[in-house]
């Protein structure tokens, strides 16, 4: 009976759970919102670019009533799930109406002209701006109460689901395994090896040291941690070389993956230039946290599209996350025959069953594969008498492309094959195709056309697709910008949180050691990720 | 306390610590980037006579029951 109950509450006691819940009932929202012919995108909004204080003024003014849903939407679910969670809520309040406003002045600065020049995204801004904060003044404890980094993470990741096909999933899933596994095993064994053979210290130190940096950071160390029966002094050190090498590795990969990927549009073309798809798997190999991790991809997703993320969140999330109870289980059978002093009779005893994989299992990746399957079968259900609809004038604006066309069809020859299927309706001045159109149909029908012709019929295909037209401004758009806002606060979080002079107390032993990991993670990582597996990086999108 | 874990084993011991507050506070810049109140600290906690980090079914000879130590 205990164990039931127990295993009821823990339902609503993890944040794990809460990021679920929240993430499918925003999802469930979005749906609810689009079947009933509506769309929460006029709500979900993020802040807007500006070069002068009127447009600041403007874009706040207007958009005023949408925030104030968007912050009443989150103040609401995480206050209630923080009140059962067992936090002290009265100061929750308080502080994350202070941490959402920061979020939203973060989102404003990274939107203005000069930061846009300085090419300074919004999760690299709120990072900066945090750590300054957080550094130079004493946060009061209900600002800190707010500061729930795992929980807004977690419900971004959740969020995040609903944007990656279940497909891509299953196809990239073997690949980001195999590279994690070898990058993790490898990295792994460097800083273990090099904590007990170089530095001589304790060998279960030297797990949690080396699961931090191996596989999923703090919550790595934490988990293998209790598995091994490690010190308390153990894990706290651990949690601070952990952390000053992730804050210390955003600042590192946001900066030299922007050097290295060339310009939206345009292919890498030198030795030394990667996609952004090949940036987000290295980010996944070589951070070692989940949040800072984010920070770096969501960074590089501000100028170069979503492939960063989805590569970093198929890599870190499903190639190293998920396996941390697989990771536990071994190796407190490897404590228990190896590293415990048989001597030692008080010291506490015992071996894990097998169930402690499931037991350390990060939940809310359950979240993440349902919000994915969620919208894949909702995309895959587009219905087949879907009509495209483009006007013959207007433009057309992809991530590669931008375009102003003024077309005329009067006397346009369509291909036999595709006569039933496209229409040119002079009096309303639009194109329109039945079905959505493939690339080899949008081949067939461009080959007549002149230049403004193919501009229109390029806007059609676009408008063909169900998922692109209708699906994804009207479902998945208003998601993403939700998931924007939970990055943001927990990267200002991560920020806020970082005191350098409370962290940097570790000996030099252990930091050597872990710094021994980084150097041979960060280029085994890029090797992997553009040598051996980058056709399959670069194809991501 | 481990409500699942069976009497005599260290999650209903009066010495084991997994109130994700009291661990958060034991243990400086752990909610920077994870959580006493995620799935992989689970139940796990302090021993604060051993001064370990350990799972709620292990034992050892100095277990004080926590139901008598602090009943209700």
């Amino acid at each position: 009976m205990a164990t039931e109950s127990s295993r009821r509450l823990k339902i609503f006691r993890t944040e794990d759970y809460w990021a679920i819940w929240l993430g499918l009932l925003v999802i469930l929202a979005c749906l609810v919102a689009f079947w009933s012919g509506s769309s929460l995108s006029r709500l979900a909004v993020t802040p807007g670019t500006w070069s002068s204080f009127d447009e600041l003024a403007d874009d706040l003014v207007k958009k005023a009533p949408a925030f104030a849903a968007v912050f009443a939407f989150f103040f609401v679910t995480f206050t209630v799930s923080m009140k059962i969670m067992g936090h002290e809520v009265r100061s929750f309040m308080i502080g994350f109406t202070v941490l959402f406003l920061g979020a939203l002045a973060v989102f404003y600065l990274a939107g203005w002209e000069a930061m846009e020049r300085l090419d300074l995204g919004a999760p690299l801004l709120a990072l900066l701006v945090g750590i300054v904060i957080g550094n130079l003044a004493t946060l009061p404890e209900w600002l800190k109460s707010a500061l729930r980094t795992e929980y807004y993470i977690k419900t971004g990741i959740v969020l995040l689901g609903a944007t990656l096909p279940m497909t891509l999933i299953a196809t990239a899933g073997p690949v980001a395994f195999l590279q994690a596994t070898i990058v993790s095993v490898t990295t792994w064994m460097t800083i273990f090896l090099a904590a007990t053979r170089i530095f001589g210290l304790d060998p279960r130190f030297g797990a949690v040291l080396g699961t931090g940096g191996a596989v999923c950071g703090v919550s790595g160390s934490i988990a293998i941690g209790g598995a091994v029966k490690a010190d308390k002094d153990h894990i706290a050190i651990g949690i601070a070389v952990v952390s000053v090498w992730a804050i210390v590795m955003i600042f590192f990969l946001a900066f030299v993956t922007k050097l290295m990927i060339p310009p939206p549009g345009v292919a890498p073309t030198e030795w030394w230039q990667i996609s952004s798809g090949e940036a987000g798997a290295w980010v996944g190999t070589s951070e070692y946290a989940d949040a800072a991790g984010f920070a770096v991809v969501a960074e590089i997703a501000t100028t170069y599209g979503d492939a960063a993320i989805n590569a970093f969140t198929l890599m870190k999330v499903i190639g190293r996350d998920i396996w941390i109870g697989i990771w536990a289980f071994v190796l407190s059978i490897v404590s228990v025959v190896f590293w415990e002093k048989r001597s030692d009779a008080d010291r506490p005893t015992g071996r894990l069953g097998i169930g402690v994989v499931w037991e350390r299992f990060p939940k809310f990746v359950l979240g993440f594969f349902a919000a994915s399957a969620i919208m894949s079968l909702i995309a895959a259900s587009a219905p087949a008498d879907h009509v495209g609809r483009a006007p013959v004038a207007g433009s057309f604006k992809s991530q590669a492309q931008t375009a102003t066309y003024d077309a005329d069809f009067a006397g346009f020859v369509v291909p036999p094959e595709l006569a039933d299927r496209f229409v040119y309706d002079a009096a309303g001045g639009e194109i329109r195709f039945t079905g959505e159109m493939t690339l080899a149909e949008l081949d067939a029908l461009s080959r007549a056309a002149d230049s403004d012709q193919r501009w229109a019929l390029k806007r059609l295909q676009h408008a063909s697709s169900w998922f692109s037209s209708e699906l994804e401004p009207k479902a998945i758009s208003p998601i993403k910008k939700l998931r924007s806002w939970a990055f943001v606060l927990c990267f200002l979080c991560i920020g806020l949180s970082t005191r350098f002079r409370d962290l940097l107390t570790f000996g030099l032993k252990p930091f050597w050691a872990f710094t021994i990991g980084v150097a041979v993670n960060v280029p085994l990582g890029w090797f992997l990720t553009t040598r051996v597996f980058d056709s399959f990086w670069s194809a991501l999108r | 306390m481990s409500e699942g874990t069976p009497a005599g084993r260290c999650g209903r011991c009066a010495h084991f610590v997994d109130d994700p507050r009291e661990l958060e506070r034991a243990l400086p810049g752990l909610g920077i980037l994870s959580s006493a109140w995620g799935s992989t600290r689970g139940d796990q906690g302090l021993c604060t006579v051993h001064d370990l980090f350990l799972q709620p079914v292990m034992s050892c000879p100095r277990f004080a029951d926590a139901a008598i130590r602090n009943p209700g």
